[in-house]
């Protein structure tokens, strides 16, 4: 991860937020041409914040995306946008910030320096360049037409109306740089009259690989290809074979039985989440153990993911390099948030450390002798005259986190990737060995997924973005298998995190010969899962359950988990959250 | 009415509130030994609805705790509270080695013999003053334990060896606490019980401005406005987690602009007091970005005051 880039990233975006005062403004920062030409980019990001906060971003982008549906040049247009824009909030920005004067003319500066002979080649250019060149100095020297057009841009000084905005922007271009456009293809009615689904037939695959123009086009042309035509599409189409497959599979299921589809259904396990890093005798001794009772005819497949020991080269294997591609996105536009989480917790967690490995002195009946206190020796009936030293328990710690990597997680597949990511880099900080796991549930199979391993180095925690989401969850199986080796560790306190979304849902269909047909889903399961976590618990190990779901299975969440849970609306609120909570078992 | 109960009436508090502060006042005189610590705060506290919670509190004998992020006013209003009900404050910083010693106190040679140097609780108690117990959540245990019997009900404290001493009736306690800092803990449930609790809202335009005005009266409006603008940036900044409470910084902010009285370049003192404040170097460059948009390059002190 290039961090230098994540950080100018972040602080473009900054910038943006700061003039617009809306975090949730989405921006895709130019990291380029801020390493290009600082003052030019540092003052579009003003600008950008500007448009956002006194214009209808959304109104002004839709227009331009239908005038270029309307075959209008996509560069020209952007400029004369930009400059109509810039008339729009310059003074008003001004007014409210002092500081922009001065960066407004720096930039200006920087591209009249920068661009001259380019500016002076077209119409537009020389219109462009008489802007600048009368903000920096207040006159222009100009032709009598460049005077008419500056005239007609100056009458959106200080508006908020974005309708006029796009009515001069459109006369504009229609008179610098098309001056036939409206005789060929229609005036501005026309270009209004454009309905978003013509737009969503338009192939805007030309325009997206341009990054010549503004970032809010950038953006809104990116949302509605996205929308329109690209991923999200193409996922739900990518992964409906997979869903038809079980589907099939499970009808298959009543019907098949034979050890032949057994070994088919291991192969097809393994073709989509990896192969597995135990032994054939270890897999059958865990599997002895813990597929028992409610959880008996199932498995445990214990893996390290897909991308780490894949099979062949297969669609599975492509769709996990892309998740992991989404989740890394995610991080990169959240970057300064997740390390500020990690800091916090790290903080919290190394004071409660350190407060617990002081030593306290009390006065005692004996001990070491305290000379400050001899004057009592007859004088009062005070025997503490002695000091005696307390030290504190030694602390050593096991933690793992566990991750419901089941198919209702795939919203916020990207978020439960940060939260385990903050965890598991604080407690690197510190170096208190952890693991990180997720599981999930496919047919028989409950797959758990290693990220890190307890001793594993700090760079292994980046593999947590290859969290990816799928089928079903078995919860209560996959805590009971991940407790017991646990419990196994020789630290003195083991903490088991389990990010979920209290929704316990694996169903099984009925197969010939199955001793426990039974669905694994609603109060049952959430019983079974509480079950397994209040076993854990009475053998000493302290489960916390972070809900990540819905809002109205909380109440299953609190069933699962009693009083250690935790329900985080918000990924900055996260790192406080558990931090108490560590810091409370340390304490304790 | 005093000067005290004026800033209040400007404020338009309660009136029957500001009545019973007077009899307060009238009927606890303070000490002629502990005058001194009358101390009237730098800047007077500006919120109506807090001062009349806190007043209310105060005036039935309860203690009070002010949570709150950072630059929300918690010791401003604590040293106001104080000073308005004309009693003297000690202030009793807790950390890690705060312990029973400082708080009550500890055996010490005087004249020969031993005896018994009074912390600042045991002084509080004996004159009746306002102990403000700053970072209150940074106490460990054997510092908290002190203060249980001379919070609740009991009012006293016991000290081992020598007497127990009953609290002054006019004495109160204001804690202060942040959650968020690294290192604090949470507060166990008996010692909040102890305390009314004021969640401290943050600053407002208005707030911020009532500060400036009272503080720094010969600013010029157009600075004033962009110094306020400046400090809502990152407190709203800090707030979405996109940088961290160092640069949010009341006291530093004020300080700066007294060092653009004494004729320092703004841009400066804005470095000073609020930029260098964060050590992440990319964490300054964002506070530097938000500072930059509201204090130009080219501004003199003669443009911030006149």
């Amino acid at each position: 991860m290039d961090e230098y880039r994540l950080e100018l990233e972040n602080r473009i975006r900054n910038l943006v937020w700061t003039i617009s005062g809306d975090y949730t403004l989405g921006i895709k920062p130019d990291v380029e041409s801020f390493l290009t030409s600082r003052n030019t980019s540092i003052y579009d990001s003003i600008k950008q914040g500007a448009f956002a906060k006194y214009l209808d971003r959304e109104q002004l982008s839709l227009y331009l995306v239908k005038k270029v549906f309307m075959q209008a040049q996509e560069a020209p247009l952007l400029m004369v946008s930009s400059l109509c824009i810039e008339e729009a909030v310059k003074d008003r920005l001004m007014g409210e910030r002092e500081g922009i004067a001065a960066i407004r003319k720096k930039a200006c500066e920087e591209i009249l320096d920068e661009e001259f002979n380019m500016l002076t080649s077209s119409n537009l250019g020389m219109l462009k360049a008489a802007c600048l060149r009368e903000s920096l100095d207040g006159h222009i020297v100009t032709t009598k037409q460049n005077t008419r057009w500056l005239e007609l841009l100056h009458s959106l000084k200080d508006t908020r109306d974005t309708g006029r905005v796009i009515r001069v922007i459109d006369e504009l271009y229609n008179q610098v740089v098309e001056p036939d456009f409206e005789k060929k293809k229609g005036g501005l009615d026309k270009v209004l009259a454009v309905t978003l689904e013509e737009l969503k037939e338009f192939s805007w695959k030309d325009y997206l690989s341009e990054e010549m123009y503004e970032e809010n086009l950038e953006v809104y042309l990116e949302r509605i290809s996205e929308t329109m035509t690209t991923l999200d599409i193409r996922e739900e189409k990518e992964e409906e074979p997979q869903a038809k497959n079980e589907e099939e599979k499970k009808k298959k299921k009543i019907l098949v039985v034979d050890e032949e589809a057994l070994e088919k259904m291991n192969l097809y396990v393994q073709l989509n989440y990896g192969k597995t890093y135990l032994s054939n005798r270890e897999e059958k001794t865990v599997n002895y153990q813990m597929c028992r009772g409610i959880h008996d005819e199932c498995s445990l497949y214990f893996t390290e993911g897909i991308l780490q020991n894949p099979v062949k080269k297969n669609y599975q294997l492509e769709y996990a390099k892309k998740l992991k591609d989404k989740n890394l996105n995610e991080y990169y536009d959240n970057h300064r948030i997740v390390k500020q989480n990690i800091r916090i917790l790290t903080d919290m967690l190394r004071r409660a450390l350190t407060m617990h490995d002081q030593q306290d002195i009390v006065r005692t009946d004996c001990g070491m002798i305290n000379p400050s206190q001899l004057w009592k020796v007859g004088r009062s009936r005070d025997t503490k005259l002695f000091l005696k030293e307390i030290k504190q328990d030694s602390i050593n710690f096991a933690v793992d986190v566990l991750i419901d990597a089941s198919g209702s997680q795939r919203k916020r597949q990207g978020k439960v990737a940060m939260q385990a990511y903050t965890i598991s880099e604080a407690l690197s900080n510190l170096s208190i060995s952890h693991r990180v796991m997720s599981f999930c549930t496919f047919w028989d199979y409950t797959i758990l997924h290693r990220f890190r391993d307890y001793e594993d180095d700090r760079k292994m925690n980046g593999r947590i973005f290859e969290y990816m989401t799928s089928a079903n969850n078995r919860d209560g199986l996959a805590i009971k298998a991940v407790g017991a080796q646990l419990a196994t560790r020789e630290e003195e306190h083991k903490i088991l995190i389990v990010l979920s979304d209290g929704k316990p849902y694996d169903v099984v269909v009925n197969r010939p010969g199955n001793k426990n047909p039974e669905p694994y889903r609603g109060e049952y399961a959430v019983k079974d899962t509480a079950f397994e976590v209040r076993k854990l618990r009475q053998q000493g190990i302290s489960v916390l359950g972070v809900f990540a779901g819905e809002e109205q299975e909380l109440l299953a969440e609190r069933r699962i988990f009693g009083k250690d849970f935790a329900y985080i609306r918000n990924i900055t609120g996260f790192s406080n959250i558990v931090g108490r909570y560590l810091m409370r078992q340390i304490e304790d | 009415m005093t000067e005290e109960l004026k800033v209040l009436e400007a404020q338009q508090v309660d009136s029957g509130l500001i009545e019973a502060l007077e009899l307060f006042r009238k009927k606890y005189k303070t000490d002629e030994k502990v005058s001194h610590r009358v101390v009237k705060p730098a800047i007077p506290f500006y919120g109506r609805e807090i001062l009349e919670m806190s007043i209310a509190a105060l005036l039935e004998g309860e203690n009070l705790l002010l949570t709150g992020a950072k630059a929300t006013g918690k010791n401003v209003l604590a040293e106001n509270l104080a000073w308005l009900f004309g009693r003297p404050s000690y202030n009793v910083s807790f950390h890690v080695n705060t312990g029973s010693a400082e708080l009550i106190g500890t055996d010490t040679f005087r004249d020969n013999e031993v005896s018994l140097r009074k912390g600042s609780i045991y002084r509080c108690a004996e004159y009746g003053g306002f102990g403000i117990l700053d970072e209150i959540n940074m106490a460990k245990n054997d510092a908290v334990s002190v203060l249980h019997a001379t919070l609740d009900y009991r009012r006293s404290i016991d000290v081992p060896g020598y007497d127990k001493i009953d609290l002054h009736p006019a004495a109160r306690f204001i804690g202060t606490m942040n959650y968020g800092y690294a290192g604090t803990k949470e507060l166990n449930e008996a010692l909040v019980s102890r305390f009314l609790v004021i969640d401290m809202p943050s600053q407002t335009e208005e707030t911020l401005s009532y500060i400036l005005e009272r503080m720094y009266p010969n600013m010029r409006a157009r600075a004033k406005e962009q110094w306020i603008g400046l400090f809502l940036d990152l407190q709203l900044k800090a707030e979405h987690g996109e940088i961290s409470t160092k640069a949010l910084d009341l006291r530093g902010m004020t300080g700066a602009i007294a060092a653009i009285k004494q004729g320092l370049k703004p841009t400066l003192a804005a470095r000073m007091g609020i930029t260098n404040k964060c050590f992440d170097i990319f964490e300054k460059e964002i506070v530097q970005d938000v500072v930059m948009t509201r204090i130009p390059e080219e501004w003199t002190s003669g443009d911030v005051f006149a």
